[in-house]
């Protein structure tokens, strides 16, 4: 195993949040005002704004922070494949010395795919150091038994997977059974072993940002390594407002335990400007370490074609097809 | 212009400046300087001062300093006007009022910009300048709902 590799299995290099042990006093107290947090998402966005080549860095960043994704019920090894070579080599080599990046070309902050797809992406990325995040645990409703989701996991991590997406029970929010939503995450986070674990809430199952909070928290303390928004699968999926609540107990969680906890937001991430959105709030709550692929994602597939077409009407002048940006 | 993977280290938001340009060459044209706006018309320019942008220092105009019988001349059209404007209906003043809050409003752009350089303050929410916003409505408030 070559170097970069064993950095890819080791997902990011941050070390990994050992957790604490459960304690609702953290969450149970406090209260979400909805009317702010909309206020405070809405105005984020509308009070600040990046231009010209400030624009092209950023959306350059955010394309090293995308979690590459393909959660099809038609993936096949070979559409796999596909969509490591675009994650290796996003940017077209013209566009890259346009951006006077062609020494240091970027790649995507990981490739996302189901379990039994993991295999030919590790094949696919070899030699790259960009990690295989696989979806687990009965993606992505959760509804298998417990010791399934475990072995899913364990299967992952088995192939080559250096992050794993778990979902969680959003019936175990729903009824307030904080215990056995941490001893599941908890359970999950043993079995991943070596690698990183994101914890999908599914905020748009769990009705109220209290919830949202709640469960950012007991995921936390369980050990996860990144708190993430959505599916993609949800009715509703990332918003602004979820996720401000999301990482305001975050960097709750930093205050208390020292550990610093990554970021993603997925499903409803599709345009350039979202993207912008997203790295505004991370820049605004959190700082510049939170613009980083070791501690934000943006879990998308389509969002990287608008990112493209962006970049090359920054570089031309023109707007190109999104055709001819193929991803897979 | 910053080079892109500079920015990629410090991910600063940069400049996004608006564009003066077009306030500028209007401030240009007036470059004789501002009279008083008495009685429906600007007086002629006299006995000047200069206005500074207090943000860079610069002198972006020169307007007229009022006298005595500058304000005697306008209290005395104000006198002469008014009888005729109280007999007007309610909904005709509206009107009238309705009619100069459209003007600060189609202007606003424009009214901002000027408004951020005379000032010095940075134009902070694109659009919304608290204080035209707030004269368009002060304009049309006592017009009434319409």
């Amino acid at each position: 195993m070559d170097q970069a590799t064993e950095k890819a299995l080791e997902g990011h290099n941050r070390p990994r949040n050992p957790g604490v042990p459960l304690d609702p006093a953290w969450f149970e107290s406090i209260g979400v005002n909805t009317s702010a947090v909309d206020r405070r998402a809405a105005t984020l966005t509308s009070r600040r704004s990046v231009k010209k080549e400030y624009q092209a860095a950023w959306l350059v960043k955010a394309l090293t922070c995308i979690d590459l994704t393909t959660l099809s019920g038609d993936d096949t090894p070979e559409r796999v494949r596909r969509l490591c070579a675009k994650a290796r080599r996003p940017l077209s080599g013209e566009l890259l010395e346009a951006l006077g990046l062609a020494d240091a070309p970027p790649t995507v902050g990981a490739v996302c795919v189901y379990p039994t797809m993991v295999p030919p992406a590790v094949r696919a990325l070899e030699g790259s150091d960009i990690p295989v995040a696989s979806v687990a645990t009965g993606f992505p409703a959760g509804l298998t038994p417990l010791n399934v989701r475990l072995d899913e996991i364990r299967y992952a991590v088995g192939e080559g997977a250096g992050e794993i997406d778990i979902v969680i029970t959003r019936a175990h929010v729903l009824g307030r059974d904080w215990t056995s939503l941490y001893d599941e995450v908890a359970a999950m986070r043993e079995a991943c072993g070596r690698a990183h674990l994101k914890t999908i809430l599914g905020t748009g199952d769990l009705k109220t940002l209290r919830n949202v909070y709640a469960a950012s928290m007991v995921a936390m303390q369980a050990g996860a390594d990144f708190i993430k928004t959505s599916t993609g699968k949800e009715d509703v999926n990332a918003t602004l407002p979820v996720s401000l609540v999301m990482v305001r107990a975050l960097r709750d969680y930093r205050e208390r335990a020292g550990v610093d906890i990554g970021f993603k937001p997925a499903g409803g991430l599709r345009v350039a400007k979202d993207a912008l959105a997203w790295l505004i709030l991370m820049k605004e709550e959190l700082g510049l370490p939170w613009m980083q692929s070791d501690l934000f994602r943006i879990g998308a597939s389509g969002l990287l074609t608008d990112i493209e077409r962006q970049l090359e009407h920054y570089a031309t002048g023109r707007y190109s097809a999104a055709h001819r940006h193929a991803m897979a | 212009m910053a080079l892109i993977r500079d920015i990629l280290r410090t991910m600063d938001y940069g400049l996004s400046p608006e564009s003066s340009d077009h306030v500028r060459a209007w401030l240009e044209r007036r470059e004789g300087g501002f009279g008083l706006f008495i009685n429906g018309r600007f007086t002629p320019p006299a006995d000047l001062f200069d206005v500074f942008n207090p943000a860079t220092g610069e002198r972006i105009a020169r307007a007229a300093q009022g006298s005595l019988s500058d304000v005697d001349a306008a209290v005395a059209a104000a006198r002469k006007a008014l009888p005729k404007w109280a007999a007007l209906p309610g909904v005709e003043r509206g009107r009238f009022l309705y009619a100069l809050a459209r003007h600060v409003q189609k202007r606003e752009r424009f009214l901002s910009v000027l408004e951020s350089i005379d000032n010095g303050k940075p134009i902070r929410n694109p659009g919304t300048s608290t204080f035209l916003s707030s004269s368009a409505t002060s304009i049309t408030m006592p017009a009434g709902p319409r």
